[in-house]
């Protein structure tokens, strides 16, 4: 071995110890979680590490990601390189020539993937410091970072066609065999032995230079994101919030008012986030200049983690340096969010900042009773009257009864148990879409009954806004009911009953087959049971957050109101659209920060030119209703999906209307 | 400082009320019950002047065994025990007064709060005449409290105005709304209200003579003004619309 | 047997002792006892008011320091002249202050009372008719025992004259004691100003209304009314008045007797606001506007035509 050898063997050596100390306290970190990693079905999760991680399917659903694509093969490819020219570094001549053919497919791959790569720098460059779209907008000191990271890279680069030019190995490498002309009419000659180890060198010293940055920055995604998307948590999946034990013996704290009492899934992910910002640029609260930045919660979290943690792992007890609530999640922040997990579809590696938020929520709200005033009216109306507004609870049924619809009381042999829920219930414009999905499940010859005077709130707000206890409540009050009649199927009208009924009732030993009106309208419409007749009118629709993102009903509506009318789509449709801004319980609290959500949804709506826009959610009726009116366009129709199909299959206005 | 509220357990004014058959008492089956709202602000008032000079918190009531309930959720705010007295169902206001008086007597407070009224019978009374039992200086709906320590200084409304009034201690007051926010219960609390201590008696242990409470007025009958809202589209020219609608708040409705 | 009424005064006689005084009176005669009243305050100037109730006496404890209410020495004034007289029936007014004073005295004397009637009349008996369940309900109450007391809720007795004389005046002084309860400071809301919350007649505007120029159209209404001013979101949000008059759901929830909603298309956000209001009048152009399916009473028409002649036809009735 060479002096030159045993230097680069000691840093080798340095480079890896730094590494390892760095994961081995970043694991510790993590581990300070609560739980433990969910690892049930892993053949599952292999696969979803294959087709997510190295198929790498969620970060090209954008195009920026296909320079992400480049570079993350690019790395594995170059890695095989790399590996070669550090043994090579230590044991000079070595190689990897006896893989044959192997090795010559690699080399050829590394000549592509080097010009690949820098195309793709080039694009990052060009995108973090000319182009800048906000969502890439970040701190100087991440902006240093990313800076960092692709000088790096890029030299590593650099170095290597310098090296392959010099000393050129087997393989099919048009791009070297293109510069070495150009190189050696510049230095004058071919054989260049000094400035081969020169750049072999540097090759090995900036691969560990590399690997030492690794865990300490941005890319420490590297080495996390794989295992965040192989330990994803499926309770957690699709806006699904857990069941909290309330009840557990020695529970003193609910919610999440220390970052050790977050799981270890959360701590691991926020290790994960790349900052990419594909979730803040989806982020309506962001969109709209709020506060809130999803990436800035997860950085945020991150940051404190790291900060936090070499105290708390010496003593478990330590007393934080700062309060996760209001230091590093400050109030407007954490209230602006609503949960429609836009956020959380769109971040590459599966992290979820909103169910970051919720956590803190709860705690705010359980420990505290800290939350914004209006809505602590709405919830105190939840608890008397089970409705928002605090309308007379007895006056629930009251839409039905010049319907002819019975309650499960009068007759509890029906099919289908519709869940009409409280806007459905109370709120006059919404009651005509519930007296619509009335009479068009009649008119299918449907039998369904309601509850009246014994449907509760479903308690989403409430548990989105943190009131965990109201909403278990709640919940527990309608399982009981719905299991007392002995309730197999339900149709709702509100895609927030939807989601609870399904995902979150289970939890209470509510399980049924929860459908949507308009899944169900369609299926009638296919078996021909509805015979709606086309009109003219083009109709745009808009996606709520709860049925689509949430649940991924999406062709339901659509094929709805294809039956009835034509379908324009918005710029950001189905799984990207944006939300009304009612969620999370916003619907009951001020807006007071930034522009209003669902005035810059109704601005995409009117720049389509609709004749009439279609919704299925009472929320986003309120939310769009409000919004074109701000803009001036009430004059659009707009009407739920099923108003819109009662009126192609001829069912008198006068029943929905006035239900009369 | 020992601080006592008086709470009632009512019916939600939200609820739909409807004529029980005896024609004198309203169907109590859907009714939902609550804390008199105006008790929730003397709650929390009290509540506020515990967190500010210590002491303790006791809540007292009159009504049935249900009403341990509406007891708890003070005690969820964050007050520290409870006195339920029960079997006084048929008492009028002014037996009722000489009931809590005289539980409150035992129990000596510095300070009582109570709501203004409490909307189910809507009587206006009960305070100020166990203030005046208790020979205590009382005022009635404040708007603002402060205690100096020896005495204590609120804001009193009046039609188009305030009084700001000084009392020394011990006093009662009755709270109006704009008083407080009253606070939004937390889970550890409502989880330790479970545990507090709720004192239940009966009126009899009180030792109060019979006649002395013996209520001296009753409800003949309950009417109801209006069901649910009459949606009544006035017809016309503007200007008869506008005269009819103006008789019928004064003479129908008496509204103006 | 002899009837008293406890006259309200702010300086002058409130018009809810006029109220009482003629309430009082029609007691008095139907059970064919005498009617007294009683006045407290710095110096009863005009006694002459109080003629056509029937009311023999007036006693007045004029003081420089009785000026402001103070429930300690208007209660034990109060309950000595009652003992005095053998007063059977007491009749005060259900105001603010009023409220505090029945209730004292009647703690004093051990009777029962009723407050805030609406209505009180003789059969057999007294009877009085009175608001329970926050005025969902109203309860036909019978006195059995008297002595007893009501109060009248202010502003709903029609005051109507008869050509008995005014009552001859007593004036005594002002009994020996030092309250305990000392008056710090009064101040009086400069006119106009009604608090939302509290207000017994709200008038609110919506987006209809078409800018913030317009006010004080509705501001009219609303003095003619003494009412205070609310808004629907709508008319926040556009940036024409403040948050503070926003009802509904984010907003302010009212229980006045009397809502008025001009230009406001009645959404359940804002509807939820309103809910407690025992009438509710709407007004609107379309006669589509769900307002009309959640009021009492509806005009359909254009708020700049119909409020003036609202406010005119008010001031005109009412005066
Ligand atoms: C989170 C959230 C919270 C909310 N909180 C509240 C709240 O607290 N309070 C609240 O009010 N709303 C609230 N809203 C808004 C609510 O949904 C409605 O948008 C709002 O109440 C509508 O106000 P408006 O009736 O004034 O306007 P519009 O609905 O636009 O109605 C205006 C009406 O005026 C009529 N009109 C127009 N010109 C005239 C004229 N010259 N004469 C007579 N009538 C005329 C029109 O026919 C129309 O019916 C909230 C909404 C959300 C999403
Ligand atoms: S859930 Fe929606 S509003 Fe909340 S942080 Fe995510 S993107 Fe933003
Ligand atoms: S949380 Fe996900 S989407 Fe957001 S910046 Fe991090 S990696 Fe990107």
């Amino acid at each position: 071995m060479t002096l030159g050898g045993l230097l680069l063997v000691v840093l080798i050596v340095a480079a890896h110890a730094v590494f390892f100390a760095r994961v081995y306290f970043i694991i510790r970190c993590i581990r300070l979680g609560q739980g433990s990693l969910p690892a049930a079905f892993p053949l599952l999760r292999m696969k979803d590490v294959l087709v997510k991680g190295f198929g790498q399917v969620l970060v090209l659903r954008q195009p920026a990601g296909i320079g992400h694509f480049l570079i993350f093969w690019g790395f594995f490819v170059l890695t095989y390189g790399t590996l070669e020219g550090l043994i090579a570094g230590v044991f000079p001549g070595f190689s990897f020539a006896w893989m044959g053919p192997f090795y010559w497919l690699m080399n050829t791959l590394q000549d592509w993937f080097g010009l690949l790569v820098m195309g793709a720098l080039a694009v990052a460059l060009y995108r973090r410091f000319v182009w800048r779209p906000r969502r890439l907008q970040a701190s100087l000191a991440h902006t240093i970072d990313a800076l960092i990271i692709i000088v790096l890279i890029a030299v590593l680069i650099k170095a290597f066609y310098a090296m392959r030019i010099i000393e050129p190995k087997p393989g099919f490498t048009p791009v070297t065999d293109m510069l070495r002309p150009w190189f050696v009419s510049v230095t004058g000659k071919a054989a260049h032995p000094m400035g081969y180890a020169a750049f072999h060198w540097l090759h090995n010293v900036v691969v560990l230079s590399f690997l030492v940055y690794i865990p300490f920055s941005k890319h420490l995604h590297l080495i996390t994101a794989l295992p965040n998307l192989y330990f994803r948590d499926e309770k957690r999946i699709a806006g699904r919030i857990p069941k909290l034990d309330l009840e557990a013996e020695g529970m003193e704290s609910f919610g999440i008012s220390k970052i050790t009492e977050y799981s270890r899934k959360d701590l691991l992910d926020v290790t994960a986030c790349t900052e990419c910002g594909r979730c803040q640029e989806a982020c309506p609260a962001y969109f709209t200049n709020k506060p809130l930045s999803p990436k800035e919660v997860v950085l945020g979290l991150k940051a404190h983690l790291f900060e936090e943690c070499p105290a708390l792992l010496r003593d478990r007890t330590a007393a934080p340096k700062k309060a996760l609530y209001p230091d590093v999640i400050e109030k407007d922040v954490l209230w602006a969010c609503t949960t429609c997990r836009a956020c959380e579809e769109a971040c590459p590696v599966e992290i979820l900042p909103m169910s970051k938020l919720i956590g803190i929520r709860q705690a705010r709200v359980l420990m505290e009773g800290d939350f914004a005033e209006e809505a602590q009216t709405a919830l105190r109306n939840v608890e008397t009257q089970s409705n928002p507004w605090g309308l007379p609870q007895e006056a629930r049924g009251a839409w039905a009864e010049a319907l002819g619809v019975k309650t499960l009381a009068e007759d509890a042999n029906v099919d289908y148990l519709f869940f009409v829920g409280c806007a459905g219930s109370y709120d006059q414009r919404y009651m005509q879409v519930t007296r619509a999905v009335a009479r068009l499940l009649q008119e299918a010859g449907v039998s369904f009954g309601i509850l009246g005077a014994e449907e509760c709130c479903t308690g989403d707000s409430a548990k989105r806004i943190g009131n965990e206890y109201l909403a278990q409540m709640l919940a527990q009050q309608n399982v009981d009911t719905m299991n007392g009649y002995g309730v197999k199927k339900v149709v709702t009208a509100c895609p927030h009953c939807y989601n609870t009924i399904k995902n979150e009732f289970p939890d209470y030993g509510g399980n049924y087959e929860v459908v949507h009106h308009t899944e169900l309208l369609a299926a009638l419409m296919q078996q021909g049971k509805l015979k709606p007749k086309q009109g003219p009118a083009t109709v745009v629709y808009h996606d709520s957050c709860y049925l689509g993102r949430y649940n991924g009903v999406f062709d339901a509506p659509r094929a709805a109101i294809l039956a009835s009318g034509t379908l324009k789509e918005l710029l950001r449709t189905r799984s990207n659209s944006f939300c009304c801004g009612a969620g999370g319980g916003r619907m009951w609290m001020e807006e007071r920060i930034g522009g209003r959500i669902n005035e810059e949804r109704s601005k995409e709506i009117i720049q389509v030119k609709p004749e009439v826009v279609a919704t299925a959610c009472p929320f986003c009726m309120t939310m769009i209703s409000d919004g074109l009116k701000s803009e001036h366009r009430a004059d659009i129709p707009l009407k739920d999906v099923a108003e819109l199909l009662a009126e192609a299959c001829g069912i008198v206005k006068k029943d929905v209307v006035e239900g009369e | 400082m020992k601080i006592a509220v008086l709470v009632k357990r009512v019916p939600d004014t939200a609820s739909v009320f409807k004529i029980a058959v005896d024609g004198k008492s309203v169907e109590t089956a859907n009714l939902k019950y609550v804390m008199s709202p105006y008790d929730e602000h003397a709650v929390e008032e009290a509540i506020k002047l515990k967190e500010k000079n210590g002491g303790e918190v006791i809540i007292v009531s009159v009504g049935p065994s249900e009403a341990k309930e509406i007891i708890r959720s003070g005690l969820a705010m964050g007050a520290d025990s409870g006195l339920l007295i029960t079997g006084a169902e048929a008492l009028s206001p002014r037996g009722l007064a000489k009931v809590l008086a005289a539980a409150l007597k035992t129990l000596a407070p510095d300070v009582i709060f109570a709501g203004k009224q409490a909307v189910d019978d809507d009587a206006a009374q009960v305070p100020e005449r166990v203030a005046e039992l208790l020979d205590m200086p009382h005022a009635s709906v404040i708007t603002r409290f402060e205690c100096l320590g020896a005495s204590v200084v609120v804001d009193r409304e009046i039609e188009g105005g305030q009084y700001t009034l000084e009392l020394p201690l011990p006093a009662l007051l009755t709270t109006q709304k704009g008083i407080n926010t009253p606070r939004y219960p937390t889970l550890p609390n409502i989880m330790k209200a479970k545990k507090k201590e709720i004192r239940e008696m009966s009126v009899g242990e009180l030792g109060l003579a019979s006649e002395a409470l013996a209520a001296g007025c009753t409800v003949e009958a309950f009417t109801l003004p209006r069901q649910e809202r009459l949606r009544k589209v006035l017809e016309g020219e503007s200007i008869q619309k506008v005269q009819e609608l103006v008789r019928i708040l004064r003479e129908t409705e008496k509204v103006l | 047997m002899s009837v008293l009424v406890l006259l309200e005064q702010r300086g002058a006689l409130k018009a809810c002792a006029h109220e009482a005084a003629m309430v009082a009176g029609t007691l008095a005669r139907a059970a064919g006892a005498p009617l007294y009243g009683v006045y407290i305050g710095k110096s009863l100037e005009e006694a002459s008011s109080l003629a056509g109730f029937g009311m023999q006496k007036v006693f007045a404890y004029e003081h420089d320091s009785l000026g402001h209410f103070c429930g300690e020495i208007y209660t034990s004034i109060v309950n000595e002249l009652a003992k005095e007289l053998g007063s059977t029936v007491i009749v005060g007014s259900a105001s603010a202050l009023g409220k505090e004073w029945c209730a004292s005295v009647a703690a004093r004397l051990d009777v029962e009372l009723v407050q805030d009637c609406l209505e009180v009349w003789w059969n057999n008996g007294l009877m009085a008719r009175k608001p329970v369940y926050a005025g969902k309900v109203l309860a036909e109450v019978r006195v059995i025992n008297t002595p007893a007391m009501v109060s009248m809720r202010p502003n709903v007795v029609k005051v109507e004259r008869d050509a008995s004389p005014a009552p001859e005046v007593e004036k005594r002084g002002m009994p020996s004691s030092t309250p305990r309860v000392v008056v710090k400071d009064v101040a009086l809301a400069p006119a106009g100003t009604v608090e939302l919350t509290e207000a017994k007649i709200v008038v609110s505007g919506g987006r209809g209304l078409g800018g913030p120029e317009h006010w004080p159209v509705l501001q009219a209404l609303c003095d003619a009314l003494g009412a205070a001013l609310g808004a629907s979101r709508a008319a926040v949000d556009a940036g024409w008045i403040h948050h503070s008059h926003q009802v509904g759901q984010t907003g302010k929830v009212v229980s006045p007797d009397l809502y008025i909603a001009c230009g406001i298309s009645g959404a359940i956000q804002h509807q939820a606001g309103m809910r407690p209001a025992k009438i509710i009048v709407g007004i609107n152009k379309d006669p589509q506007a769900n307002i009309f399916n959640v009021c009492d009473y509806g005009i359909v028409g254009d708020l700049f035509e119909i409020v003036p002649l609202l406010a005119e036809e008010i001031r005109k009735v009412c005066a």
